[in-house]
């Protein structure tokens, strides 16, 4: 007979290891953001620091002002999301699963699609830069110009996102394909009622992360396009940039601007937990 | 037993190879091991990228400096971009340590692009440079911020840098109401640069050419008044196109231009961008811009003499790969021309020819100044940095290490200048375009550029529509038309600040 311990939300020691990480993200995050409101309700400038309280009228400039581009850049901005979560899906999942079934070199395969992920964005934005200008220049045209940042943005994602497939993957057991065989299901039927609905958690997951990712997209836009041709790729990330360290006096606007972005992002992805909600899809 | 011994044999047999290789590389003096050898000797010496470990090192050693006062220079040319910046700033170093044993220069490089991000992080951090390069970009709202020093005083005790010995044009940027935040030394403009040897193969176009003394043609030189009119850069252009070879005879540019893609061409036909206290645009006050933008729509779109627009990384790209005979850039990028093109000088350099409402060749101009720091610690010892660097001295230095021109008259007068114009004749017109430029005003440039380069890729990207009455916009004028309007909303909104700021600086003072 072992000694009875005490229920675990009683033991006042684990908060002590908690504590540390707790206290970076206190100093880090909270505090930060909080910072960054109490900013986004004054005319502040970087340099002369505080600046007189102005209310909500940074919020309101950014919403309903005349010249304002928040709204394109928003508009943008979904877009791209929109094009990243597509692309991630659609050239992730197929990986893993073509990596699943690489007999040979399968380890070679994930290190070469997960390499992208471990380069910076700025150096593949200038390498992609050149290498757009030899290919059509997408970067010209006001058109091409989102989807072809987008694209730069899927390339990167997609070996991380294929690591989290092929996880995704190997925990499905090997059973279900042998009974749909059984019951004579072809291989699309395998994939449709097999891998999607057991691979329902991680495609949520991946879907999440890419939104949150996608919202925030700043690096390709700054560096291969600042926002041109004709405000096609101007992002709402970007116009926080522009205006906090570019233009004096409008870091106010740009925090505000950054919690107009944090919301529509919150609200987004709070939809998105709500209708995809994670759920257990198989016993063990 | 042999496995080990023939392992070791190979070993032996590689590193001999190898140390060959080196020592055969290494009197050559070029190949592989020489270029490791040389960024080694670079890493090691005072202006290497790594110029600051002994300094470092003793620090941490805790072994107290020889030169108590630290001077903190911030600079967005660094001694890791090219060798030449590199053996400037040592130059600098040397000779100002020489002449203050006391003070240890510690040079920072910082990218422009990032440059008021790190200041504006340096000042919350209470560790800002004591000396920096300043582009007219930033000095004017930097002032109004309180970050620079006042350098009247010093000035008027200095007699090598007063206000006579520079040319006009680069001052503007240095002073606002009376107040001097700046010393200029730099002088730059837009211009046009030519590939002569282009204009060599058309016997057409040798009028171009400057004369020498005895009347023959010069065909390494071109003249600063060689294009007459906007009609006369026309036929040239067209003359200088072959498009079915991939020539042509101006490169115009679209993308993330904004007002740099016609304003040269603008003050060319008597136009200005905006008044100098910044609240006002003025380019709209007259048809003269707009006539510039469509001189530029029609020689795209007309006269086809520009290769398609596409974004480009620096706007002489095309023209030092020898496909446009023509191009618009600044005084500054002969340098990087020539180094880019391993030592091709076969060009040179003209401001804008007049437009039909101009007289006389015109750009625009503007002096990149030093200045220090409003909590520079040692502003006397900061001074005399700025006389070294902007004072005679510097000027020859920078001419000499790094061809660039300077602000101030008496460079053109030395025997370093005669001596550079005969090693490289591109620099003889440089002083005539800067000293032809109207000065650039910039009030919240980049706040400006981000309203003026949609609507100016707008019209040059779709002009065809704009004409057949389907664009955006009815005309080029409509079109600048807008762009006022909204740069005239971005300085009303910035005066509001200034406005704010100086009500601050009253009550704090009142306190």
């Amino acid at each position: 007979m072992g000694q009875r311990t005490a229920p675990e939300r009683t033991q006042p020691v684990a908060y002590l290891y908690i504590a540390p990480a707790f206290l970076l993200v206190i100093v880090f995050t909270l505090v930060s953001m909080g910072l960054s409101f109490y900013v986004s309700l004054h005319s502040w400038d970087p340099i002369r620091g505080h600046g007189q309280f102005v209310g909500a009228s940074n919020y309101v400039r950014a919403l309903v002002g005349e010249n304002s581009v928040f709204w394109l850049a928003l508009r943008n901005t979904a877009m791209y999301v929109a094009m990243s979560v597509v692309g991630v899906l659609i050239t992730s999942l197929p990986l893993a699963m073509l990596c699943r079934k690489a007999r040979y070199g399968q380890s070679l395969f994930r290190t070469l699609y997960f390499l992208p992920s471990i380069t910076p964005m700025v150096v593949l934005s200038l390498v992609w830069l050149w290498l757009f200008d030899a290919w059509g220049k997408p970067l010209s045209s006001p058109r091409t110009a989102l989807l072809a940042i987008a694209m730069l943005g899927v390339w990167q994602a997609a070996g991380y996102n294929m690591l989290l497939f092929l996880a995704g993957l190997s925990e499905i057991p090997q059973a279900f394909y042998d009974a749909a065989r059984v019951d004579g299901a072809s291989r699309w039927q395998e994939f449709r009622y097999v891998t999607i609905p057991l691979l329902r958690n991680t495609i949520i997951f991946v879907t999440v992360m890419v939104v949150i990712g996608a919202f925030q997209v700043f690096t390709q836009a700054y560096i291969m396009t600042r926002g041109g041709p004709e405000r096609s790729t101007e992002v709402v990330a970007l116009q926080v940039f522009k205006n906090a360290f570019s233009y004096a006096g409008q870091m106010g606007y740009a925090s505000a601007m950054a919690w107009l972005l944090f919301a529509v992002l919150f609200v987004v992805i709070m939809i998105q937990m709500r209708v995809f909600r994670s759920q257990r899809t198989y016993d063990e | 037993m042999q496995r080990p011994n023939t392992r070791r044999a190979l070993l032996l047999t590689g590193a001999l190879v190898l140390a060959a290789w080196i020592a055969v590389d290494a009197a050559r003096g070029r190949g592989v091991w020489a270029a490791v050898g040389h960024y080694i000797g670079d890493l090691t010496s005072r202006a290497g990228p790594t110029r600051d470990l002994r300094r470092m090192a003793r620090q941490a050693a805790g072994v107290r400096s020889s030169r108590p006062i630290t001077l903190r220079i911030w600079d967005y040319w660094s001694p890791s971009n090219t060798e030449d910046f590199a053996r400037y700033f040592d130059e600098l170093e040397t000779r100002f340590e020489a002449r203050h044993p006391d003070v240890d220069v510690v040079y920072q490089s910082v990218p422009f692009g990032f440059f008021e991000q790190k200041l504006a992080t340096g000042m919350i951090g209470k560790r800002p440079p004591d000396v920096f390069q300043c582009s007219v970009y930033w000095a004017q709202a930097m002032y109004a911020r309180g970050m620079l020093l006042k350098l009247n005083e010093y000035i008027d005790r200095t007699p090598k840098l007063q206000d006579e010995q520079f040319f006009t044009a680069a001052l503007y940027h240095s002073r606002d109401h009376g107040d001097i935040y700046g010393i200029p030394q730099i002088f730059d403009a837009l211009c046009l640069m030519w590939n002569l040897d282009q204009i060599k193969a058309k016997p057409e176009l040798h009028g171009l050419f400057a004369r020498d003394e005895n009347g023959e043609i010069d065909d390494t030189r071109i003249r600063f008044d060689a294009v007459r009119n906007w009609e006369h850069f026309r036929q040239i252009t067209r003359t200088l196109t072959d498009s079915k070879a991939g020539r042509y005879g101006f490169e115009i540019n679209a993308h993330q231009m904004g007002a740099w893609g016609f304003m040269g061409w603008a003050v060319a036909n008597g136009a200005q961008f905006q008044d100098r206290a910044g609240t006002r645009a003025l380019f709209n006050d007259t048809p003269a811009t707009a006539e510039a933008v469509q001189h530029l729509l029609d020689l795209y779109y007309e006269d086809r003499v520009s290769p398609p627009f596409r974004p480009v990384s620096a706007s002489y790209e095309l023209f030092q790969k020898g496909e446009v005979a023509c191009s618009q850039g600044g005084t500054w990028s002969a340098k990087h021309i020539v180094r880019n093109t391993l030592g091709w000088k076969g060009f040179g350099m003209t401001a804008f020819p007049p437009g039909p409402r101009g007289t006389q060749q015109k750009t625009q101009s503007w002096g990149n100044m030093l200045v220090i720091g409003s909590r520079c610690k040692h502003p006397d010892v900061a001074w005399d940095y700025l006389r070294l660097v902007c004072g005679p001295e510097g000027a020859a230095l920078r001419l000499t290490l790094l061809k660039h021109v300077s602000p101030r008259r008496d460079l053109y007068r030395s025997d370093e200048w005669a001596r550079a114009v005969r090693e490289e004749p591109f620099l003889e017109n440089i002083p005539k375009i800067c000293a032809a430029g109207e000065p650039l005003y910039h009030t919240q440039p980049a706040a400006v550029a981000d309203e003026v380069i949609p609507i100016f890729e707008y019209l040059m990207l779709n002009y065809p529509e704009v004409k057949a009455g389907r664009g955006a916009y009815r005309d080029a004028a409509h079109a600048l038309h807008v762009a006022a309007g909204r740069v005239n909303a971005v300085y009303a909104r910035y005066q509001r600040i200034l406005a704010d700021w100086a009500a601050t600086d009253r009550r704090r003072e009142a306190r």
